[in-house]
């Protein structure tokens, strides 16, 4: 019986190493293989979010730091053009803050924002979709409709308007300390329909299921049952529309931020970048505003290429 | 009404009186909007005792209410109507509100084992499930043994222990959920369908092997639902027929199969395919009827050859036979030609 | 004798794995039969077995990366496992018709049962549409569905499952096909809805002398319409001849076993059931030799390498190098028809 133990253990408990290797075996990493398209967005993917883990140590200045910036150096073109300076790769801004850095950060607070709404609209909504989908009943009832009433309504408008509340009702100082929790907590407010309705319709049909029956002849607990048993049936469909989803959330904190009620002005994400830039834009300045505006186009090119393979490939009848 | 014989006594395991379910059809707006929800009686209005150590086999064709009254009886779903007793106790409806000792001695056995193993669960953990819950404080390695012992009783093997369903053919997923189903050592067991999803070869080994296991667990009591006649007269003590949600004719197995008296149990007894080119098939006509707009009087005569005028406006009890007192049927015509 | 009208040799179907590292699956390890005009033959066989794919196969209907590696399919005297996907469809259209288990698969939900019906007329023969309508409402009347004419202007859904598969039948044979391949037809429907179904095959394929292949796994359908059998174990055809012969003497030892493990309504109640030990293989791990010789009370050092052929033993074709021969005194020992054209 001991033996039977370990050996089993053994099983359930490879090393890390075991575990990368296995992973770049399975059938999904082969899948990824064959798709070209698929892979070479799961590469952009990959590059982008690296360069934006190392942006302040890759980033030639520190655009943040006011001592580095120097107004007279302000909209200077990348060094390639004419009057460009090599220390400025990509030009200046406004302000005279290198543009390469502060995309470079700008990146990374875009990404920190979308993974963070993603992640809070996932945990709201599962949690919603798995109790509606459970008790269905009158309460199942007023969650949909009101997830039905929220969807008539573009997401962005959700956001917008949650910006705009929080911003209303909070005390200034507090927005102003705040501005990243409120931009991340109004998208994912317009994010957890999505999550929901999904969710709760995969709990549906996971419930219908014989083995949830079994669960309760068993006597297992209805919170264990969801937490257990339907949980885990669940969590594939939710990973898939969160990889969907994070494109998305680019856009909208974009969108925010170009509208100028997202992050403050001081630490430009990408949207701010390209809002700045389409002052200048007509003057000739074409750089501030196109710089942000391919890699934004990369990222979400990329993570909804990425999403929708993941999709389809998880798909049982499709793959 | 008049029903089979009762017998109150620490003779009989299970009685149900008057069990009846219904289902209202439609979205909640619609039902606003109509003023008034079709329903359907999946089971109307059915008694009946199994003796303690007794099979009890419910047949009918698909839509007939014996899978939802086997359901109903386990508390997965709430009767509408109806007591249902288990040694002489009442149940409460619904599963979770019986008591924990109640429910170890009430296990199922579902239709497709493909849906009712989880399968995102190691086999340990499945077939540990009902253990787990009864008793909580036992040790990892002392429930691993049991569901070791649990495997090999019923034709796997201790290596399967760690193996996922996926892993497994539809027979040997059947003899895991066999396994779950025995982990507590019910007296009550509901088997619903348990071959019909399996292959016919495969289907043999299954019935064996709960032959085996209720010889071995004296006094096992069991409700065997299924469509199959033959299987049902090889495995069950006694047989009762259901159409549209009533039972139409209860008997002992060899009785049934050999005289059927309700002219529902001839015809679906005539209709098994296997006889050489239709012999005997002449009476067999017509299809279940919409189950929202059932037939007035007896629901079978629209297809019935012996239905008079008496059947399309009353409705027959299931009356016992007075010579064979084990034997009742729900039929005018059949009830005065056997008295 | 006439020509059958279907000639399948040897056929043989392999499905490409969409992983390259992975070997072609060997679904069809070699099947051969013969469908006369006006029988029906029946392939039995448990799920896996490759009864559904040898239908599929003929129809040009392998799905999912199968295609066939190899052996030949003559539908009247014409190979056809070689013809372009637009010939296939218009034959499969015309003179070969399929039934599969699911009605709705062969069903426009959109288009009420009349416009399908006229439509199929109207592809094969010239009919005006009014005649058309009548010759439909014909149909519907010849499959037993009652009222066929009022019926004709309802929708698929209007119809109650065995009245859909009827509404099929009548489909499959609006254009009079020669050959009609059914997959597990009255598998979805009740036992005695079944039973309606059955007779109405019988009596379409007596009628028009159309030749059918019909897939099932219930040995009682096959013992209730069929003229011939054959058995399916992993890929092959393990016994194939008439319906009594195979039934009720069978001579491979895994019909034997498969026939005596189905619980009969009328035989003496036995304890047990008789029971095949494990189950059978998987196309990817088909052992060598024959494939049933794991599970055979019969096995010999023989059975375990090469290829078991295909035996004629009293009117029918036995793949066993130990086909049971007890009953053989009463019955002359010859090979088959099927054997005898076998190059």
């Amino acid at each position: 019986m001991s033996s039977l133990d370990a050996s089993a253990a053994r099983k359930s408990r490879p090393g890390p190493a075991a575990l990368v290797v296995a992973f770049l075996r399975s059938e999904i990493m082969q899948d990824l293989r064959r798709d070209k398209l698929a892979m070479i967005a799961a590469i952009v993917t990959l590059a982008l979010v690296l360069i934006a883990l190392l942006a302040p140590l890759i980033a030639p200045f520190d655009p943040y730091d006011l001592r580095q910036v120097d107004l007279l150096d302000s909209m200077l073109p990348p060094a390639w053009a004419e009057g460009g300076q090599a220390k400025y790769l990509l030009g200046t801004d406004d302000q005279g803050r290198d543009l390469l850095s502060t995309l470079l950060l700008g990146l990374r607070l875009s990404l920190v924002v979308a993974l963070a709404s993603v992640t809070l609209s996932m945990a709201v909504g599962v949690s919603i979709g798995l109790i509606a989908g459970f008790l269905r009943g009158p309460l199942d009832a007023i969650v949909m409709r009101i997830a039905d009433i929220q969807l008539s309504f573009p997401a962005l408008l959700i956001a917008f308007l949650a910006d705009g509340i929080a911003r209303a009702a909070l005390p200034h100082h507090v927005v102003a300390e705040m501005s990243v929790v409120v931009i991340v907590c109004s998208i994912a407010l317009a994010g957890w329909v999505q999550y929901a309705r999904t969710i709760r319709g995969v709990t549906l049909v996971e419930c219908d299921k014989d083995y949830v029956q079994a669960a309760r002849l068993s006597g297992t607990s209805t919170l264990k049952i969801a937490l257990k048993h339907v949980l885990p049936n669940v969590a594939g469909p939710s990973l898939v529309l969160a990889t969907v989803q994070i494109a998305t959330a680019i856009v909208t904190e974009s969108t925010l931020s170009y509208l100028g009620v997202g992050v403050p002005a001081t630490e430009p994400s990408l949207g701010t970048l390209v809002r700045i830039g389409n002052d200048y834009l007509f003057s000739g300045s074409w750089w501030v505003a196109v710089f942000p505006g391919l890699t934004l186009v990369a990222i979400v090119f990329a993570t909804n290429l990425l999403g929708d393979w993941l999709r389809d490939a998880t798909n049982p009848r499709l793959g | 009404m008049t029903v089979e014989p009762q017998d109150p006594g620490p003779g009989s395991m299970l009685v149900v009186e008057g069990l009846s379910k219904s289902f209202q059809q439609g979205t909640p707006l619609f039902r606003r909007l109509a003023g008034k929800a079709p329903i359907v009686h999946a089971v109307d209005d059915v008694s009946l005792t199994i003796a303690r150590g007794e099979t009890l086999a419910l047949v009918g064709e698909s839509g007939c209410g014996k899978s939802t009254f086997a359901r109903t009886v386990m508390g997965l779903e709430r009767p509408s109507a109806g007591i249902i007793r288990f040694d002489s106790q009442p149940l409460a409806p619904s599963v979770s509100d019986r008591p924990a000792k109640l429910r170890r001695s009430m296990q199922m056995i579902f239709q497709d084992p493909y849906t009712s193993l989880n399968g995102r669960w190691r086999v340990r953990d499945i077939v540990a499930e009902p253990i787990r819950e009864g008793q909580g404080d036992l040790s990892q390695s002392a429930i691993n043994e049991q569901v070791g012992e649990l495997l090999v009783k019923v034709g796997l093997s201790q290596d399967d222990l760690a193996k996922y369903p996926h892993q497994f053919s539809g027979g040997q997923r059947q003899r895991i959920a066999i396994a779950r189903a025995i982990a507590t050592a019910p007296a009550f067991l509901v088997c619903d369908e348990p071959t019909s999803a399996l292959d016919v070869s495969v289907q043999a080994q299954i019935l064996n092997l709960m032959c085996e296991l209720r010889e071995q667990s004296e006094g096992l009591t069991s409700l065997f639902i299924s469509h199959n006649l033959a299987a049902v007269r090889h495995f069950a003590d006694r047989v009762g027929v259901m159409y549209l949600g009533r039972l139409v004719e209860v008997a002992p197995a060899q009785e049934l199969f050999e005289a059927p008296q309700h002219p529902y149990t001839q015809m679906l007894l005539a209709a098994v395919p296997g006889k050489r080119r239709g012999q005997g098939k002449a009476g067999i006509q017509g299809e279940l009827p919409n189950p929202l707009a059932p037939p007035t009087g007896c629901a079978f005569n629209p297809r019935c050859p012996l239905a008079v005028d008496r059947c399309r406006s009353e409705r027959p009890v299931l009356a016992a036979s007075r010579l064979k007192p084990a034997r009742s049927v729900a039929c005018h015509v059949a009830t005065v030609s056997s008295v | 004798m006439s020509q059958p009208v279907l000639e399948v040799r040897d056929l043989k179907v392999e499905f490409v794995s969409p992983r390259a590292d992975r070997p072609p699956l060997q679904t069809l390890r070699g099947v051969s039969l013969d469908i006369a005009a006006g029988e029906i033959l029946g392939l039995v066989g448990e799920s896996g077995a490759g009864k559904s794919l040898t239908g599929a196969a003929v129809l040009g209907l392998l799905a999912g990366g199968g295609r066939i590696s190899g052996g030949e399919i003559r539908f009247s005297g014409q190979r056809i496992d070689r013809l372009p996907e637009a010939e296939i469809r218009v034959l499969r259209g015309s003179r070969i018709g399929a039934v599969f288990q699911d009605p709705m698969t062969a069903l426009d939900p959109l288009m009420t049962v009349g416009e399908q019906l006229v439509e199929t007329i109207r592809t094969h023969r010239r009919l005006s549409r009014r005649q058309a309508r009548d010759h439909a409402a014909s149909l519907l009347d010849s499959v037993g569905v009652p009222a066929a004419a009022r019926r004709l202007s309802q929708y698929p859904h209007q119809f109650s499952g065995g009245m859909r598969q009827r509404v099929v039948l009548a489909l499959a044979m609006a254009g009079e096909p020669d050959l009609l391949i059914a997959d597990e037809p009255t598998t979805a429907l009740d036992v005695s809805v079944q039973a309606q179904v059955l007779a109405l095959f019988r009596e379409l394929c007596d009628a028009r002398g159309t030749a059918v292949m019909l897939v099932t796994h219930d040995m009682g359908v096959v013992a209730e319409i069929c003229d011939r059998v054959g058995v399916m174990y992993a890929g092959r055809i393990v016994e194939i001849g008439s319906v009594d012969d195979v039934l009720e003497r069978p001579a491979h030892p895994y019909t034997e076993g498969l026939l005596r493990s189905i619980p009969a309504l009328d035989a003496p109640r036995e304890p047990r059931l008789w029971q095949i030990p494990g189950a059978m293989p998987r196309p990817a791990a088909v052992p060598e030799g024959c494939a049933y010789h794991p599970r055979c009370p019969r096995a010999q050092e023989i059975c375990r390498r090469g290829n078991t052929p295909l035996l004629g033993v009293s009117m029918r074709d036995v793949a066993c190098h130990f086909p049971n021969r007890s009953w053989s005194s009463t019955v002359s020992i010859g090979r088959s028809s099927a054997a005898e054209a076998r190059p």
